[in-house]
């Protein structure tokens, strides 16, 4: 114990060295990110500014290109609202974990919940900033913001000196999913969500097709939160018909 | 698009994923025990990123040239890359160069 202390103690007084260190990974991730999310806004006609101000605003991933691309169909506020709601489910389950309390005060706290990325919660929840001080955690919070933000930055500026007749920068948003979807795969043994996720797909384009413009994701998404509701109840009942069974045995 | 339609829609984004994070601290009796929730954030990101996925195909129109052949051939490009490499960064790079090249 008396030994952890100490090393607590020690990192402590480089918590800032240390939050930079942890940040670089994060840093090799958000800028070329950012860079390509400057980059897209520009090109598809928002205003430059737009880009570090929402990386500033919205401090998170994929959601970030969606909102450009929400944008540029010119999505309803509701919509979006609930799109988001659905690509950023996962944020629900971080604050369980999250070590609160070694941050002191209530700024740091506020802070500290709103920029709960992945990357943050992954870092100081399962990796190597465990052991940081509420310092540290805030200072990595906001080290990779600032990254983010300036990533951008720097892509809105890249955006308005490249020729306007350069673009496809759009294969961004699709590349980034695609990544994010192997990566799901890899996670997964269950080969029902892929069946799940067809059906969602279809069912959308079905809609988007023959019913209304731009409902893909909402009534995608809803087919696919519904399949899986029926699959957890179907099983829960499955496992209470083998449990009574068992008792009947 | 005007900058106040843009605001409206970075402002939602930004509320509902802050409300998101904060939402454990304010329920977290309810969601700590809700099975379902957790059912379901588990299983979530695969059927999001397929339709994530889908969902920029959408604007493609295959009927006409170039059918989709330059998004096709980008996404199968950057597969090869990451199944070869297993770099991300390098995987996208290489599809978004290749895509930027055959539009423009």
């Amino acid at each position: 114990m008396v030994e952890l202390d100490s090393n607590a103690e020690t990192e402590d007084s480089q918590w800032l060295k240390r939050a930079f260190i942890l940040s670089i990974p994060v840093a090799m991730a958000y800028v070329p990110l950012g860079i390509a999310f400057g980059v897209y806004l520009v090109d598809g006609g928002i205003s430059w500014y737009w880009a570090p101000l929402s990386a500033m605003l919205i401090f998170a991933g994929s959601i970030e290109f969606l909102a450009v691309s929400f944008i540029l169909s010119g999505l309803s506020v509701g919509a979006i609202a609930w799109i988001t709601l659905i690509v950023n489910f996962r944020h629900i389950f971080y604050g369980l974990t999250f070590p609160i309390s070694r941050l002191r005060n209530i700024v740091q706290r506020a802070y500290g919940v709103a920029a709960l990325t992945d990357e943050t919660y992954g870092i100081v929840c399962a990796g190597a900033g465990r052991n940081l001080s509420g310092k540290g955690i805030t200072a990595l919070q906001i080290i990779s913001h600032l990254w983010w933000i300036g990533g951008a930055f720097l892509g809105a500026i890249v955006g308005n000196l490249l020729p306007p007749d350069l673009t496809g920068f759009e294969f961004a948003l699709t590349g980034m999913f695609m990544l994010l979807a192997i990566d799901a795969l890899k996670r997964t043994t269950e080969v029902r969500l892929i069946v799940f996720a067809l059906v969602s797909i279809l069912i959308g384009y079905g809609f988007e097709t023959w019913v209304a413009k731009n409902s893909f994701l909402i009534i995608g998404t809803i087919v696919y939160v519904l399949l899986l509701s029926l699959s957890f109840y179907l099983e829960r009942s499955g496992l209470a018909v083998q449990n009574g069974e068992k008792k009947h045995d | 698009m005007t900058d106040m339609y843009v605001a409206a829609v970075v402002l939602t984004v930004s509320f509902v994923t802050i409300g998101l994070r904060v939402a454990p601290f304010l329920l977290i009796h309810r969601l700590s025990k809700s099975e379902w929730i957790a059912y379901l954030s588990s299983r979530m990101p695969l059927g999001i990123m397929f339709l994530l996925v889908a969902y920029t195909f959408l604007e493609v129109d295959f009927t006409t040239w170039p059918h989709g052949l330059p998004l096709l051939a980008s996404a199968a490009l950057l597969l090869v890359v990451q199944f070869i490499s297993g770099n991300m960064l390098l995987a996208i790079t290489a599809g978004l160069c290749l895509h930027v090249y055959l539009l423009s």
